[in-house]
């Protein structure tokens, strides 16, 4: 395999795990959809709300509305996850460029806006509204993608060298 | 040279005590509510523990952080899954009320034992065995996922970018 092909299947694997997240996105972003249908995807929104429960609060003030009923998740979360699948589709085309930089700085730069934004919130009572929960959100996921990528893909790597060695192949 | 590495266990069974610990505790858990903050923590310090005693020539790679969350987030699951029964059982501290009515209100008709069921959780006191085998494998699932995502970020962020933007093994300070 040569290294572009080597890149272009890693590639194909970076996509596959963003189009995983943007699968959860769906799921999040529908459940207020489906809580103003009729019974069964009231329903079905309801079981979705609930599986959600474990990673989100869900305060409902803090969940952006659609139609009459809150997303699954708060908007903070909701631009976390939202952020990290566009991450992961943006990493290929930027990969190269995001090559030379620390992931200490990359997770660095993930967690500013949302400590200040906390930190304004809490500390000086300036509430930021959730769109702006859900911009540094955002921001926060983007960055998360980039630092996580690399991470994945040096695993894999590593899994299929390790393989490999085991079936005595060592064309790699 | 044949590097001696050390053991994965105690690193994961640390790692998944501290997750199952803070993810289980009242008020402390809702930690939880940041994408799973003491779940990835848990995996995260499992994976660096173990990167605090690898020799300083020996390399440190991704797929260890990954593997170390992973086991971490199995043990976070078991221990806290005890936690979470013994919560429930000794002190009634079930799920919250409010988010069990909202499920019983939107599901509409419901067979009159599911809602039983659901009540019951609310309420503390027995749980059905159905209940705990359900919960150890929604924690399963959810302390493995981002107990590997915690891992990963602790293997990032303790290796070191060379200049042709390759990692390479970072060793001990």
């Amino acid at each position: 395999m040569t290294a572009n092909e080597g890149e272009r299947a890693e590639n194909r694997v970076i996509l596959l795990f963003a189009g995983a997240a943007l699968t959860g996105c769906l799921l999040f972003l529908s459940v207020p959809l489906l809580l103003n249908g009729n019974d069964s995807q009231r329903a079905f929104g309801a079981i979705l709300k609930l599986l959600f429960r474990p990673v989100c609060h869900q305060i409902p003030g803090r969940c952006i509305e659609m139609g009459n009923a809150g997303m699954a998740v708060c908007g903070r979360c909701a631009g976390i996850y939202l952020g990290f699948a566009a991450g992961l589709v943006l990493y290929p085309l930027l990969r190269k460029r995001l090559s030379g930089y620390e992931p200490r700085l990359l997770a660095a730069a993930a967690v500013a806006p949302a400590c200040l934004e906390a930190v304004l919130g809490k500390g000086l009572g300036l509430d930021a509204g959730n769109w702006v929960r859900l911009g540094t959100g955002l921001w926060l996921g983007v960055f998360l993608a980039w630092v996580l990528a690399p991470a994945v893909l040096d695993a894999l790597r590593d899994l299929k060298l390790r393989r490999s060695v085991r079936l005595g192949n060592f064309d790699l | 040279m044949i590097n001696e590495t050390p053991s994965k266990l105690y690193p994961s069974l640390i790692g998944g005590a501290v997750m199952a610990v803070l993810s289980t505790m009242p008020i402390v858990n809702l930690g939880n509510c940041l994408c799973c903050m003491w779940i990835m923590l848990g995996g995260g310090i499992g994976a660096y523990l173990y990167w605090k005693k690898l020799p300083p020539d020996a390399e440190w790679k991704s797929g260890d952080g990954a593997f170390l969350g992973l086991l971490s987030g199995v043990f976070g699951a078991l221990i806290g899954s005890f936690l979470n029964y013994f919560f429930m059982v000794f002190l009634g501290m079930g799920p919250d009320q409010d988010m069990l009515q909202t499920l019983l209100d939107n599901l509409g008709t419901v067979p009159a034992e599911l809602e039983e069921a659901l009540n019951s959780i609310g309420e503390g006191g027995a749980i059905p065995s159905s209940t705990v085998v359900l919960l150890l494998i929604a924690n399963l699932f959810l302390d493995t996922l981002f107990g590997t995502v915690g891992g990963l970020l602790a293997a990032a962020l303790l290796k070191k970018r060379s200049s042709q933007g390759t990692q390479q093994s970072r060793g001990r300070r």
